[in-house]
């Protein structure tokens, strides 16, 4: 079984350089996961947070919002999604040039499973549930940069 | 008025707190109930029900995939995920480990094994489930009392 969270100074993936958050205005967080309620407490606690949430029920939802033209600091991205897994739309977003910090927040916890969905470009993976230490830690790692 | 809030406050407490000491639910639950802040009044009363539906809606699946032959275990495998994720988001300790006992048959293709952690899982919900529905039932008189 692998430990909560990896990434973040053990990170599996080639990701890029990360881009500059300007820290004067809320960081914009788009979180993708199809199952509704786990949708609504991630919302309301990025909300809480101070960030400023989009949703995406599915990968393919995630990308398409890119391609429209829009951009996020941070994506919050399940992995077992219906149409596009976390999988694969990390790797589409990656491929488009996306730098936004990319952080996986999954059921799963074999050493295999996550580091399957970090190679495909993540910065971090936590296993679910997502609690307010973790998004400390994410939020944190976003200003750092 | 003030009064029966706080009462009805330290009743949803204490039901948490007990359940909390069996390790029905653990501190998640309370990180959720916090989210009340930052959305609405009603969130936990709603986002109770939404669970609920999600728990019973899973397990029926569940058990109709474990009932055909062959067992499809990918498909059981990607439903006790999905279980996995909405119990242990709510805080719903108990279950979620039970669903873990369920992977772990899933993941030995151990169909007995399946159906014996379905039946757990099945008990760990009816133990929370009335549990849950007082605590809603308080939620809605807390709200009604602040409005």
């Amino acid at each position: 079984m692998v430990s909560e969270k990896m990434g973040f100074g053990n990170v599996m993936s080639t990701s890029k350089t990360m881009k500059i958050i300007d820290t004067e205005k809320k960081i914009s967080v788009l979180i993708v996961e199809d199952d509704l309620l786990i949708r609504k407490i991630h919302k309301v606690m990025m909300t809480k947070f101070g960030t400023e949430v989009q949703l995406a029920s599915n990968g393919k939802e995630a990308v398409d919002l890119f391609l429209s033209g829009a951009s996020f600091d941070l994506i919050l991205t399940d992995l077992e999604m219906p149409i596009m897994d976390g999988i694969e739309a990390t790797k589409q977003l990656r491929s488009m040039g996306v730098t936004s910090m990319i952080v996986g927040v999954t059921s799963r916890n074999q050493d295999s499973e996550i580091q399957a969905f970090m190679k495909s470009g993540l910065n971090a993976c936590y296993v679910k549930p997502l609690n307010a230490e973790k998004v400390t830690a994410v939020l944190n790692e976003l200003k750092n940069i | 008025m003030a009064a029966n809030t706080e009462a009805l406050n330290q009743q949803l407490q204490q039901i948490v707190n007990s359940l909390k000491e069996q390790g029905i639910l653990d501190s998640q639950f309370w990180m959720v109930h916090s989210l009340k802040e930052a959305s609405s009044p009603f969130f936990l009363a709603q986002l109770i029900p939404m669970f609920c539906h999600n728990v019973q809606t899973t397990l029926r699946d569940l058990n109709r995939t474990l009932e055909k032959e062959p067992v499809n275990y990918y498909d059981m495998n990607e439903l006790t995920m999905k279980l996995k994720g909405c119990t242990s988001s709510i805080g719903a300790r108990r279950l979620a480990l039970a669903c873990v006992t369920l992977w772990r048959a899933v993941d030995n293709k151990n169909k007995d094994g399946c159906g014996s952690a379905l039946n757990d899982i099945r008990q760990e919900y009816q133990t929370l489930r009335s549990s849950l529905d007082r605590i809603v039932e308080l939620e809605r008189r807390i709200v009604s009392h602040q409005a």
